[in-house]
């Protein structure tokens, strides 16, 4: 259990440096978020319970609380720091929704992004399962050459600027899908068919986009696979032994062919998180990504910094679940790991 | 055993005391060199399709980049001539349509190409330096040395690089070209560092390298001349992916608003046009939103494209079938040549 043990260890040393590295983010801010705040409240002071035409004492006061500002040296803040973020406390945001636990903006967000992202993900891996075993048993064909160039196209497009064109085509001239939004806002939200609806409706082209972020690495890698795969001994010897085509392909050659691409899914599904920040800008689409946005743009710090520990947790925790689970699928890896 | 014959009869058959009987100059040897590194794989680049393209596309943007924005004139806003479609008007201007202020766009679009070419470079160097460093120090010297290298590669390498790329760009707030470069290759090296150790490994043991150690060769040396050959193919691919990624994240970046920007890029061009929703309900002025994307997406494919195609260039047994069809042609030369007293290279190829 060597390995696992070094694996478990390792995710808890990444969590810990870049838990550390959002302290030093939040101290490294330049003067801009407080100055952004501070004319915030002055517009609108309402917001922050203040009467019109605060005195400027009034908004140093609720400039401190809303900073998070506690005196002392630095290393004290960095231990209070830690010990909130031990207890899943990564502090409030300052502008984006001011007063609101950060963790409990994400929370509500996150599932949106998920769920485009995850369907994103395996329509992209079975289109580029299909593709690719199509491409590598029609190997050195016309067909093969038209796939692997438009794969290869495919591939080298950026993914937002597919994301525009379908948004240019489907929504804005062809009318089938909504321009942007999670769901209709006529619906109710709820277990009912409309509001279901709506919501794959609106899901449809960010799902659509984010397919175009892996499939055509994945069917490209996996015609080479399973060509190199069908030069091999094994292949040859099943064929000898009478083995039907369908036992082969799928069981012989399909298998070993998808192996390599196990681990290479939570990659995929951390970057389609990562792009979901400008496909949901793009959709308008109010998840994870379109909150790190909101963040940004408005210097909102200490949000910035949460969501990029939460990505991190979900792709720690992903390529743990990967490396966890790779020698059930795969039982050489046990043996390998265990000697 | 030869008892009868004097040493000195003996060293001038030895095969190690003869000379060469012609001396190569200077140019000679540049030419031998020249003809390896560049003209060699430049004809297998060239013998493939993809490679052809590739490299077809990749020249023309940097001839875009540095003889193209001398000859075409800088954009400049015009109120009469706005939404210009493609070769609506006889000018180099507007000969790919113009933008919702009168700017053309091939102007746009070329007066970008440098500063883009900048920061692919930048990132490319740095990232792949870092990454081969951090690898081939790792792989080699083993030990502590590695473990601690690699903890911090896992680490690096599991932040995911957009929401990293936010925050850089939101605390610096770059500008130069060579510092956005460098900045959006800050995460990238992790990957290639990992795939360089992994290639290291096997090689610290090859006999070779073995010799050139107990030879008493420094560590730098047996690293610059026996390993880091071998791991060409790998770092020639990564240039291209990684010159990639920057073209992805920075027109990302730069279509977000993200990055603070003092002339137009690819991607304000592009944001500018899904900005103007008006623009997208209509098929009429597509132009400004395609010539972007286009624009974009041409360039990333034709590095793509390239990068595919240096896989034949290090793929030994498709050089092999070049160099045997190279010595062929040779071959003929030299029997036409020899008479007239020709240079053969065949003279030092060893």
């Amino acid at each position: 259990m060597g390995y696992l043990r070094n694996r478990l260890l390792q995710a808890v040393i990444t969590l810990y440096s870049i838990i550390t590295l959002g302290f030093v983010f939040i101290r490294m801010m330049p003067g801009s978020p407080s100055a952004y705040l501070r004319a915030e409240i002055q517009q609108n002071p309402g917001a922050y319970g203040l009467p019109p035409n605060p005195t400027l004492e009034q908004i140093n006061d609720v400039m401190q609380t809303q900073m998070n500002y506690t005196p002392g040296p630095i290393w004290e803040k960095y231990i209070s720091y830690m010990q909130g973020a031990v207890q899943g406390d990564f502090g409030t945001s300052v502008i984006v929704d001011p007063g609101a636990s950060n963790v409990q903006l994400i929370l509500e967000a996150a599932p949106w992004t998920i769920f485009i992202s995850s369907a994103g993900l395996v329509y992209g891996l079975v289109a580029g399962i299909v593709l690719g075993s199509l491409m590598a048993y029609y190997e050195g064909s016309k067909m093969d050459v038209g796939l692997t160039v438009s794969m290869l196209a495919a591939s080298s497009v950026p993914y937002y600027i597919v994301a525009i064109l379908l948004l240019f085509l489907f929504s804005y001239n062809l009318e089938w899908f909504p321009t942007g939004g999670r769901f209709n806002t006529n619906t109710t939200p709820g277990f009912n068919y409309p509001f279901i609806a709506g919501v794959f409706n609106h899901a449809a082209l960010p799902i659509l986009s984010g397919i175009t972020i892996g499939f055509g690495g994945n069917a490209l890698s996996l015609r080479a696979n399973s060509i190199r795969l069908l030069g091999e001994e094994h292949i040859r010897n099943a064929e000898l032994r009478g083995l039907s085509t369908y036992t082969i392909s799928t069981r012989y050659l399909a298998r070993n062919a998808i192996l390599p691409m196990y681990t290479g899914i939570v990659l995929g599904l951390a970057g389609l998180i990562g792009g979901s920040i400008i496909l949901e800008e793009i959709f308008v689409y109010r998840g994870m990504g379109k909150l790190m946005y909101d963040a940004t743009v408005q210097r909102d710090f200490p949000l910035m910094t949460t969501s990029l520990i939460f990505t991190t947790v979900i792709f720690v925790a992903g390529t743990l679940i990967a490396d966890f689970t790779y020698s059930l699928i795969d039982p050489r890896a046990e043996q390998s790991s265990m000697g | 055993m030869g008892t009868g014959e004097s040493p000195a009869e003996k060293d001038d058959e030895s095969p190690f005391r003869s000379q060469s009987d012609y001396d190569a100059t200077a140019m000679d040897i540049y030419e031998v060199v020249f003809g390896r590194w560049v003209v060699a794989p430049l004809r297998v680049l060239w013998s493939d399709y993809r490679g052809r393209f590739g490299l077809l596309l990749v020249t023309f943007y940097v001839l875009v980049g540095t003889v193209g924005v001398v000859v075409i004139p800088e954009p400049s806003v015009d109120p009469i001539n706005r939404l210009l479609s493609p070769l609506e008007q006889p000018d180099l201007r507007y000969l790919l349509g113009s933008d919702g202020v009168g700017r053309g766009l091939l102007p746009l679009m070329a007066h970008a190409t440098p500063k883009m070419l900048k920061m692919m470079l930048a990132g490319a160097i740095f990232g792949n330096t870092l990454g081969v460093v951090v690898g081939l120090v790792s792989g080699y010297t083993g030990g502590n040395t590695d473990k601690i290298l690699m903890t911090v590669t896992d680490v690096v390498a599991s932040i995911p690089a957009l929401p990293l790329l936010l925050i850089l760009a939101a605390i610096i707030e770059p500008r130069n070209p060579y510092l956005i470069g460098v900045i959006l290759t800050v995460q990238a090296w992790a990957g290639l560092a990992r795939g360089i150790r992994a290639q290291v490994l096997p090689l610290r043991n090859v006999e070779y390298v073995e010799a050139s150690r107990t030879m008493g060769q420094s560590t730098s040396t047996v690293l610059m001349k026996q390993v880091l050959p071998d791991l060409l193919p790998l770092v020639t691919l990564r240039f291209m992916s990684t010159a990639r990624s920057v073209i992805f994240a920075s027109v990302g970046l730069y279509f977000l608003g993200l990055l603070p920007y003092t002339s137009a890029n690819w991607g304000v061009v592009l944001n500018s046009a899904y900005e103007n929703s008006n623009i997208l309900a209509s098929f009429e002025n597509a132009h400004w939103l395609l010539v972007p994307a286009l624009t974009i997406a041409m360039l990333t494919f034709g590095l793509t494209l390239l990068a595919q195609a240096f896989d034949q260039v290090f793929n030994p047994r498709v050089r092999a079938r070049h160099e045997a069809r190279k010595a062929d042609v040779e071959e003929d030369i030299d029997e036409t040549d020899i008479e007239e007293g020709g240079v053969s290279q065949l003279g030092f190829q060893q």
